[in-house]
């Protein structure tokens, strides 16, 4: 087993969940045991065939429901599971009614634990057995497809711009300081167009993505709005960011994105999904951790454009003043 | 502003530490006061708080070398760096002769500087004056850290003027008197040059 499945297992296969799954089983178990007693004969009949059909239908919707974005094999997995989970659950019905006959004839007990019955009821409680272990299931690992860009000067010319306060800094004003989901949203020829958020400097040839860990993105978002399968992945497992988010905005010292956006760049299930979350959530902002973006950049994407100096800095290098300073101790 | 008094051939300049709370300005000072002969300062006037927060400011008197038969002093003060004491920092900006702009290189502090910087732009602009005729150098303090930003994106955050810059650990004193002579050096520079100016 993969080492994620199983440090998802150790983070969220509980003991409350183990328990649960015995439980589960058990009362399986009586409930078969129950119905298989039962003398009342079905007042209708169904095709093994169909009834196989149904049952994997239904499995296969469960699974696919439990992890959106599963790999297919961690949909065959699943049902596989659900299967031989639903198959054990009526193997040890037919054990367990074979020992309460006191006849041990296994075959004849197990024909009777696999009519129509019993069998609907092992599958439903296959899956309340099964589901405990979802977090399990690998899913599709998508990545944002990588393109590679050549900055333009226009391009360049907005990134270091630091509004229209002192060109010595690259501050940015309140009205500046456009969050790039706004700026996106800025009409062509806006200064917060398209054009101008897919940026770089200098004419250098930028990778298209910033990969993030998980860790370091999801300890920024609050925890209420983690997903169920936020502490199932791998805490190193790269979180995509467009670098044109990030270089408009690295002028301001922090990288703000906002949730809504941060949803498309995480894997499945590792936030609640928008639907999920009120209009207030859905606007809230989460910071990126600039420590490990900014060492991910080329250093050339720092340089400055020539800057013309003050009149005051103009001095002879060589002249100083002098103070009477003491040795340090 | 600077006074020049040449019946007692005296130049007088007023330096300010600027930058956000924590960053190391009252440091810087502590630093240079302990490390300069006693006979050339005056004592350090600092009133902090128990937790080592400047509360109001902290002042120290300097003297330099003499430049061309002239006594030269300088007076250091720091503000205090938190976002309420604003009224403070106006007040010790007014009169400024040079100003010594206090990084802190950590990056959760990298806003802290912007902000502070903008906070000084707008105090400066409240008397009249501007970072283009007022000095001013970029000191970049706690180089010694470990989670600190790389030079070129201080540089590039904090220093876009390109004025002279330097990286310290102003604990220790690296980078301390580098600093201040730098600043010192082109206070004067700027006031030869105001009086030529005058002159002609």
């Amino acid at each position: 087993m993969p080492r994620q499945s199983w440090e998802a297992m150790r983070r969220d296969f509980t003991a409350i969940s183990g328990f649960s799954m015995a439980i589960s089983f058990v009362a399986a178990v009586v409930l078969c045991l129950q119905i298989t007693q039962t003398k009342a004969a079905p007042e209708w009949q169904i095709s093994g065939a169909t009834v196989w059909i149904v049952q994997l239908a239904i499995f296969g919707t469960a699974v696919y429901a439990w992890r959106p974005g599963i790999s297919l094999s961690g949909w065959i997995l699943g049902i596989l599971v659900l299967i031989f989970v639903s198959l054990s659950l009526t193997t040890t019905t037919s054990v367990a009614l074979a020992f309460i006959q006191g006849d041990g004839n296994f075959p004849t007990a197990f024909g009777r634990t696999a009519s129509l019955g019993p069998r609907v009821c092992a599958a439903f409680f296959a899956l309340m057995v099964v589901y405990p272990l979802r977090v399990l299931l690998p899913i599709r690992r998508e990545r944002p497809r990588r393109r590679r860009f050549t900055a333009t000067d226009d391009a360049a010319g907005v990134a270091v711009a630091g509004g229209e306060g002192d060109p010595a800094v690259l501050l940015v004003g309140r009205d500046d300081a456009i969050p790039v989901w706004e700026a996106r949203s800025r009409p062509a020829g806006g200064r917060g167009d398209d054009q101008s958020t897919s940026v770089s400097m200098g004419g250098l040839e930028l990778d298209g993505i910033i990969d993030l860990p998980l860790h370091a993105v999801l300890a920024q978002v609050p925890r209420e709005l983690w997903g169920g399968s936020a502490q199932g992945y791998d805490p190193s497992h790269p979180v995509p960011v467009p670098i044109e988010v990030v270089l408009p905005q690295l002028k301001e010292a922090r990288i703000v994105v906002r949730l809504l956006d941060l949803y498309d760049w995480l894997p499945p299930d590792a936030v609640r999904s928008p639907a999920e979350l009120d209009d207030g959530k859905q606007s809230e902002v989460v910071l990126l951790p600039l420590e490990l973006i900014v060492p991910q950049l080329p250093l050339e994407v720092f340089e400055l454009p020539p800057a013309t100096p003050p009149a005051w800095a103009h001095v002879d290098e060589n002249e100083s003043v002098l103070f009477a300073t003491i040795p340090a101790k | 502003m600077a006074s020049i008094n040449y019946a007692l051939k005296e130049i007088s300049c007023k330096i300010v530490y600027y930058g956000p709370g924590m960053c190391g300005k009252t440091t810087n000072l502590q630093f240079i006061h302990q490390h300069t002969a006693p006979d050339k300062r005056g004592n350090m006037v600092s009133l902090a708080t128990p937790g080592e927060r400047t509360l109001f400011f902290d002042f120290l008197p300097l003297e330099a070398a003499q430049i061309h038969g002239f006594r030269t002093k300088f007076q250091l003060y720091t503000v205090p760096g938190q976002v309420m004491y604003n009224s403070t920092r106006k007040l010790v900006l007014r009169g400024v002769d040079g100003v010594i702009f206090v990084c802190d290189s950590q990056w959760e502090k990298l806003r802290e500087n912007l902000e502070s910087f903008r906070n000084l732009q707008d105090n400066l602009a409240s008397y009249g004056y501007s970072l283009e005729t007022t000095p001013y150098i970029v000191q970049y303090n706690k180089r010694d850290l470990t989670h600190i930003a790389p030079m070129e994106y201080l540089q590039y955050l904090m220093n876009r003027r390109q004025v002279p810059s330097m990286e310290a650990i102003a604990l220790h004193g690296g980078g301390v008197f580098e600093s201040l002579n730098a600043i010192c050096v082109r206070v004067l520079a700027n006031l030869s040059r105001k009086q030529k100016a005058g002159a002609a």
